[in-house]
């Protein structure tokens, strides 16, 4: 291992493609819209020159392998990489990495980490890493331009590639501000119908600490680091895991949770929070304190029910007619005033709806999505998702239309209510503790493994 | 914004040439390597740097005693306390650097007796007829010459400094090819 070896290998593990062809392979740059000739021409042009100047005489001076570039218009780049590849196929099989297929998938970065002895070492080979698929794009940003991200954009199921690079970072002092898990109870957390949460991993980091610890080969991203920064009035520090402060929302129990293409030590669990995930996976900064007094809440956390699920009336009705818990129920159905419900939100935002104690009912909330989602115009709507404030298109229909109703059906147990329209509907599950904190188990494996079992008729009758 | 000189670029360019061969030695031999800069004239600084320390620089004294007085840009005395090397490093701010830069570097190495030496242009790279030169003729950028009956070797190269990402991209000119390139020969020679 040197210097330039391992700036060299992080890049081809961040971006490196393998095929059949003996002597050729590719490291695909996923600069979407961010490194797009058409977004920002003076961009791509120096990307274009980092690519043949930074990374192609580095594979020449260290592999003797000349590069060549392809883009597209979206801001996919793509380095070619010709020669003799046996010497960098051998340094890959030295840390048991088989150059096949797409790396980052798959590889196993343990034995090649070992062998990154100091800081800057480490340093060169996250340098490889960020500018392949460190993005910088300004959606990373954390609520407002004051705290800017760079965030590692990891696709597939390498929960230990993540933890592996997670924890790299965490040697050289650049403390990750958040990993976003690969997980349905992550990309999909009210919603267990949602088949497309598979969104990929996100390593997030603070601009501020990967600058301070971290680097850049690529001009591109070193400047794009600098002008982000320069969007904040201050510089942030980052704060260790063991002590952050943790938030956590409930979650439906998704049931992606199961899905095969999950790692063993993950599937079959259900996470409350992104840090949960660092105490099942044994991550040594995990606040372990901090999760084991949520699961004495448990209850409170979790939803064998959709939370709040937003789709064609056709399709919930499909979801309802599948769903023998469902479809097996009574509904009282009655249409409600929209302005009479904005009342009882305005009175308490907490409020639980149609609940047999104060502790169980619908959250007045998610009716509230469910209702602005049901009312909205095709224009108001992004997909399934409300362009703007929800309260607000409410209010703006309410003055439109004084005496605009929505038809809700009530089941006879504490299952989803529906909020019915002509060609959007929504189903909002009930809160309701005490009955699902009893469905929860813990794995005889982990004891921060968390199972939830389906919910019965039995349990809503019994309560 | 305030225009810098060389001279102003000179502690991130050690910095960065320190914390790479001191990685790679220490990955390739697993020891430690001590890099001792100096400023200015080679012969004075170079004992100033032995008397300060004496335990790691000692095996450099006979070589200092034959020395001629010459001022360079930076030098660096590389030793893992039982050998050593100079490395010369010519930095240049210039649009783009020439043959002239080029036989400087040759020269200060000549007169001086390092065996590594660097020409650097800070963000630019190097003419195209110096890039021609050293592409062809591969004796310009390992030189070697006989002393006292002695021969001696100069392994030179060319390397761009990039002062936003606070690293060298590499020309591939001079048979100095790259940090890592340098540190393997340091690293043989001291294992020797």
């Amino acid at each position: 291992m040197n210097t330039d070896k391992a700036y060299l290998l992080g890049i081809i593990i961040g971006g490196g493609i393998f095929g059949n062809a003996e002597d050729v392979f590719r490291i695909k740059l996923p600069y979407n819209k961010w490194g797009s000739y058409i977004e920002n021409p003076q961009r791509a042009g120096q990307i274009a020159r980092d690519i043949l100047m930074k990374v192609g005489q580095m594979f020449r001076a260290v592999y003797n392998l000349s590069i060549q570039y392809e883009t597209t218009p979206k801001g996919t780049w793509t380095i070619l990489c010709e020669g003799d590849t046996t010497a960098l196929k051998e340094d890959f099989a030295h840390y048991g990495i088989e150059c096949e297929g797409e790396l980052r998938g798959k590889a196993d970065i343990t034995l090649l980490i070992q062998d990154l002895v100091d800081v800057n070492l480490k340093r060169r080979f996250i340098a490889g890493i960020a500018d392949t698929i460190g993005s910088m794009a300004k959606t990373h940003r954390r609520f407002t331009d004051e705290h800017q991200i760079i965030s590692f954009e990891i696709k597939g199921f390498n929960y230990k590639f993540v933890c592996n690079l997670c924890h790299l970072l965490y040697s050289i002092n650049c403390i990750p501000d958040q990993v976003i898990w690969n997980h349905p109870n992550i990309h999909s957390t009210k919603n267990p119908f949602y088949d497309t949460w598979c969104k990929g991993f996100k390593l997030r980091i603070l601009l501020d600490q990967y600058a301070q610890f971290g680097a850049f080969a690529f001009r591109t991203k070193a400047e794009t680091s600098i002008e982000n920064r320069a969007l904040q009035h201050q510089t942030h520090k980052a704060e260790i895991c063991e002590t952050r402060s943790m938030n956590i929302s409930p979650s439906t129990i998704h049931k992606g949770e199961n899905d095969a293409r999950l790692p063993e030590i993950i599937k079959g669990g259900h996470y409350l929070h992104n840090r949960h995930f660092c105490a099942v996976l044994g991550c040594e900064h995990a606040p372990y304190d901090k999760i084991c007094e949520c699961f004495a809440r448990v209850g409170e956390y979790i939803n064998p029910f959709p939370i709040l699920c937003k789709e064609t009336t056709q399709r919930i009705e499909k979801i309802i007619n599948e769903t023998t818990l469902y479809s097996e129920r009574n509904y009282e159905t009655f249409n409600l005033h929209v302005s009479e419900l904005l009342s009882i939100y305005e009175n308490n935002k907490s409020t639980l709806m149609y609940g047999n104690n104060n502790s169980c009912g619908y959250p007045i909330l998610e009716i509230l999505q469910g209702v602005a989602y049901v009312i909205a115009n095709n224009d108001e709507l992004n997909g399934t998702r409300i362009k703007g404030n929800y309260i607000d298109l409410i209010n703006k229909h309410i003055l439109s239309n004084g005496t605009l109703t929505v038809e809700i059906k009530r089941p006879d147990l504490l299952t989803p209510l529906i909020i019915k329209g002509i060609d959007r509907s929504a189903l909002v599950g009930p809160v309701n503790p005490r009955v699902y904190s009893r469905l929860v188990s813990f794995s005889s494996e982990n004891a921060y493994k968390m199972v939830v079992r389906p919910i019965t008729l039995e349990d809503l009758q019994n309560d | 914004m305030i225009k810098k000189n060389e001279v102003s670029y000179y502690p991130e360019i050690q910095q960065f040439i320190e914390a790479q061969l001191k990685s790679n030695f220490r990955s390739i031999c697993n020891r430690e390597l001590s890099v001792f800069w100096g400023i200015g004239e080679l012969k004075a600084k170079l004992n100033q740097i032995i008397n300060d320390n004496p335990e790691k620089c000692s095996c450099a004294s006979k070589f200092v005693q034959n020395v001629c007085p010459l001022n360079l840009d930076i030098f660096a005395l590389v030793t893992d306390g039982n050998k050593f090397q100079i490395l010369i490093l010519e930095v240049k701010l210039m649009p783009s650097v020439g043959l002239k830069e080029w036989s400087q570097l040759v020269g200060y190495c000549l007169v001086s007796g390092a065996k590594y030496g660097l020409l650097l242009n800070i963000n630019n790279g190097a003419s195209t007829r110096l890039s021609q030169i050293l592409s062809s003729e591969t004796h310009l950028s390992h030189i070697k010459t006989i002393v006292n009956e002695k021969v001696c070797e100069h392994c030179l190269g060319f390397m761009k400094w990039d002062a936003i990402t606070q690293s060298f991209e590499y020309s591939n000119l001079g048979l100095i090819k790259s940090l890592s390139d340098l540190s393997e020969r340091l690293a043989i020679e001291f294992s020797q």
